[in-house]
């Protein structure tokens, strides 16, 4: 007897079949998705396992068979939205052209991923910063990476021979004090209302203030 | 008839509690900490906390409200008791934290520590006592050529460019606070009065040591 055709196998209406490995990391993000949302709205110190599990819909084994616990959960959570949102920024930089304009471009992304996940940056913004030494110490690392792609910034500089060795760690506070300030105020909404700020803020030291609305008005065009 | 208690004693088992809570945070951060071992630190009674302090939040405000209240006296003094306009009262402020860090570096790194852990109350507090500061620079906007399209953000993130030196660099213990004041000058003109303006501030002498 002729195969049945495709359309005709088992669960092939609606439903993909999932391998094990996929529904294990399926799994896995639904108990990070309620993570994030405890631990942002909750805080850290308030946010238990039976809050997460409660809101991933889930159970306390299948929380335990992922994360040994609460910190561990929060770490993965932390790692989780800063890789996806480092491979949508990178999504979103032009070809080629200049490293202001990549830097402008991926400032823009940020502050469009803040807007459509407020409770994932608060997480990354805030509660980092509340969550336990080793998630301090992720913070720290995140920051740190990004010191390489400013300091690319002084090629383009008229005052690179000029700047302070410290500029790249002020102008990265001056933009994580920003972005926590939006966050905790509840003003992240509007990215593209926040970009010039912000953009003052990044790009400004290395191109001057003239420069920096130019390359905000070339990208609006 | 019960005793009146002595103020002097009150006041000095509100001090042990106090420094002995603010070594706690230092040691081991704010989240974990309970009430027993702070007074076990301060060798003070545990039923004796309630008589200062409402709660581990409460101890936290209050610790922090002396630190802000000392810190304002010494920086918007210094502010304000400057010869000149906002760009040398800055520097004198700029000096004036330099030297608070300086001689009391564990109540900097208390008021700093913490900072999204310690409760609403204790946020607010600081959240009020860093907008006097944003304030101080934001004076900048009314300076004879700076841009006038400059919002406010743009002084909070000075602020941000300062407290970064501060957690990162002054936590590694490598330079005097005082050396990164230049650096952080350039920061805080920068924006207001332009790169070679700010660029003065690299080389401007620092204040001879009191």
């Amino acid at each position: 007897m002729p195969p049945l055709p495709a359309s005709f196998a088992p669960n092939a209406v609606g439903r993909e079949r999932l391998s094990r490995e996929e529904m294990v990391e399926r799994q896995r993000d639904v108990i990070l998705d309620g993570a994030i949302a405890v631990f942002a709205r909750r805080g850290y110190k308030a946010g238990t396992v039976g809050n997460i599990v409660a809101a991933a819909k889930s159970s306390g084994g299948t929380f335990y068979s992922h994360f040994a616990n609460r910190e561990e959960c929060f770490l993965a959570a932390y790692e989780r939205t800063v890789r996806r949102a480092r491979e949508r920024i990178v999504m979103t930089l032009p070809r080629g052209g200049s490293q202001p304009a990549r830097i402008l471009a991926a400032l823009a992304a940020l502050l469009q991923l803040m807007a459509e996940d407020r409770l994932a940056a608060r997480l990354v913004l805030i509660e980092a910063q509340t969550a336990g030494e080793r998630a301090l110490a992720a913070w720290e690392a995140s920051l740190d990476g990004l010191v390489p792609e400013l300091r690319r910034l002084r090629r383009a500089s008229p005052f690179a021979a000029e700047l302070p060795e410290s500029v790249e760690i002020t102008t990265l506070g001056g933009a994580v004090w920003y972005l926590q300030q939006r966050v905790l105020h509840g003003e992240s909404g509007d990215p593209e209302a926040l970009l010039p700020e912000l953009a003052e803020i990044v790009l400004g030291p290395y191109l001057g203030p003239e420069e920096t609305v130019a390359l905000l008005a070339h990208r609006a065009t | 008839m019960s005793a009146t208690p002595d103020p002097e004693a009150l006041r000095a088992e509100r001090e042990a509690l106090l420094a002995a809570f603010r070594e706690l945070v230092l040691a081991r951060g704010f989240d974990q900490l309970k009430v027993e071992e702070v007074c076990l630190r301060a060798e003070v009674g545990r039923e004796r906390f309630r008589e200062h302090f409402a709660s581990l939040e409460d101890c936290y405000l209050q610790g922090f409200e002396e630190t802000a209240r000392r810190f304002d006296a010494v920086v918007f003094g210094a502010y304000e008791s400057a010869t000149g306009g906002w760009r040398e009262g800055l520097r004198a402020a700029g000096y004036a934290a330099a030297g608070f860090i300086e001689a009391e570096p564990d109540a900097v790194r208390f008021a700093v520590t913490s900072m999204f852990a310690a409760g609403d109350r204790a946020q607010l507090a600081r959240e009020a006592q860093l907008q006097r500061i944003v304030d101080l620079i934001d004076a900048g906007r009314r300076q004879s050529g700076a841009p006038d399209w400059l919002p406010r953000a743009i002084a909070e993130g000075v602020l941000g460019s300062i407290y970064q030196v501060l957690v990162r660099e002054l936590g590694r213990g490598a330079r005097p606070a005082r050396d990164f004041v230049p650096e952080l000058m350039y920061v805080a003109v920068r924006p207001y009065l332009g790169h070679a303006a700010a660029l003065e501030e690299l080389s401007y002498p620092p204040p001879p040591r009191n």
